[in-house]
């Protein structure tokens, strides 16, 4: 009679790839809006399609969402249609009006890239200055009380700044502090400061350590997208971390109305323009191999792990960049890049 | 349960009503529960009644049986109670 379902539990809808800052390791590759973004009668249209789907939570994010000119009317429209909101923002545009709609619509948490401190910050982001415009932005947010999380994308360069990064977000009442890998992709596709193995196993290491630290301040998560080692990924799978939900739980909507089920993967599984959000969802073959997913049709390193059942063959949407195969394996597995270097 | 307890939604519950169907989502617990037609006549009803009133009038609404009425009212507001939906 009562039932817990699996569901689109949140749609991360990216309103634009107009982008003020020119991040180095961007997925999206953003700056340059897409000529057929989605006009702002189309997203209330929209809006109306994923109410009707009974989908609860909407993450907007971009490019950098605050920068469209209709940000505030989508925001309250969206408030309007009763959805739980959550922004994923580069904070540089946030000003007093923005962070008082938020407040206003009761925003459940604005997510805000912070890569550093100031001179490694601007060097990821691209942009000098962008580190004082972000934390003006977490300031305004904080002012009106709203949950700011701060994200950390981690490269070679910013690596050995995270415990900084995070006692700078304690210092400003930041309600949670989560690192997680470039992903290997867009702008970061074949880079040069993606972690290898070994960074990627000092990177374990150091969030466990500055989990236990200072958990008592502030929420340290790790995100482990792209990422496994047994022991941490416990730790942090105690505490409700999840692999991998794309396609199951999660969708993406890209600035033009295209569906796809992760935010670094451009397939195709229907138009928000031209179907109903949840024909897609429920029809779309693009989405069937992550609900039936199996570890046993792992291919390569992964195939061999004795830990696949636990990661699940981490990220199959980089395989399928990488390789073109949803059961590759990982490349940015730090056990598949050791078992390169072995050969 | 006390049947003589008064039942009250908790707040910030979200709803979906898709005809049939009815969607409830907790955005605290992050719990999605779905409902069918029967149940989601429980949930219209429930806040601030008892249990026993509840009962009574799921059972004029379906015209069915005090044992019936029962077992059904209960068990919905018993998911709902672990679920953090309803006092």
């Amino acid at each position: 009679m009562v039932n817990d379902i699996n569901y689109p539990m949140l749609v991360s809808w990216e309103l634009t790839n107009a982008c003020n800052l020119n991040c180095i390791y961007c997925f999206n590759n953003s700056g340059v809006p897409f000529a057929d973004e989605l006009t702002k009668k189309e997203i209330y249209d929209g809006l109306r399609n994923l109410y009707n789907a009974g989908v609860f939570r909407i993450e907007f994010s971009g490019g950098e969402p605050t920068i469209r000119p209709d940000f505030v009317d989508i925001i309250k429209e969206a408030h309007k249609r009763d959805f739980v909101l959550s922004i994923a923002s580069n904070g540089t545009l946030i000003d007093e009006k923005i962070a008082a709609l938020l407040r206003d619509v009761g925003v459940s948490y604005v997510q805000i890239s912070l890569d550093g401190l100031e001179k490694t910050n601007d060097c990821q982001k691209g942009s000098i200055g962008a580190f004082n415009r972000t934390i003006k932005g977490i300031e305004y947010l904080k002012k009106y009380d709203i949950n700011v999380h701060t994200r950390m994308t981690v490269t070679k360069t910013n690596l050995s700044e995270i415990e900084d990064v995070l006692k700078l977000a304690i210092s400003m009442n930041v309600n949670e502090f989560n690192a997680m890998r470039a992903w290997s992709s867009g702008r970061a596709m074949d880079s040069h400061f993606t972690l290898g193995p070994d960074e990627i196993i000092r990177l374990d290491s150091e969030m466990e350590r500055l989990h236990k630290q200072y958990s008592k301040y502030i929420t340290v998560k790790y995100d482990h997208c792209g990422h496994f080692e047994r022991k941490s990924f416990q730790i942090f799978k105690d505490h409700g971390e999840r692999i991998c939900q794309c396609g199951r739980l999660t969708c993406v909507i890209k600035p033009n109305g295209i569906i796809t089920p992760c935010e670094i993967l451009t397939i195709n599984a229907g138009d928000l323009r031209k179907e109903k959000f949840i024909e897609i969802w429920n029809n779309s073959r693009v989405f069937e191999p992550f609900r039936s997913f199996n570890t046993e049709n792992l291919k390569g390193t992964c195939a061999k792990c004795s830990d696949k059942n636990v990661c699940g063959g981490n990220c199959r949407s980089l395989a399928m960049i990488h390789y073109g195969d949803f059961y590759a394996e990982d490349p940015t597995c730090w056990r598949v890049m050791r078992a390169k270097e072995a050969k | 349960m006390c049947a003589n307890a008064t039942i009250k939604k908790c707040k910030n519950i979200k709803r979906r009503d898709l005809g049939s169907r009815l969607l409830l989502f907790s955005p605290d617990t992050n719990v999605l529960l779905e409902f069918n037609a029967t149940a989601k006549f429980i949930w219209e009803i429930c806040d601030e009644r008892t249990l026993d009133e509840i009962k009574e009038l799921y059972a004029k609404k379906y015209n069915i049986g005090k044992n019936d009425a029962e077992r059904d009212v209960e068990d919905v507001i018993n998911a709902l109670k672990i679920k953090g939906c309803v006092n």
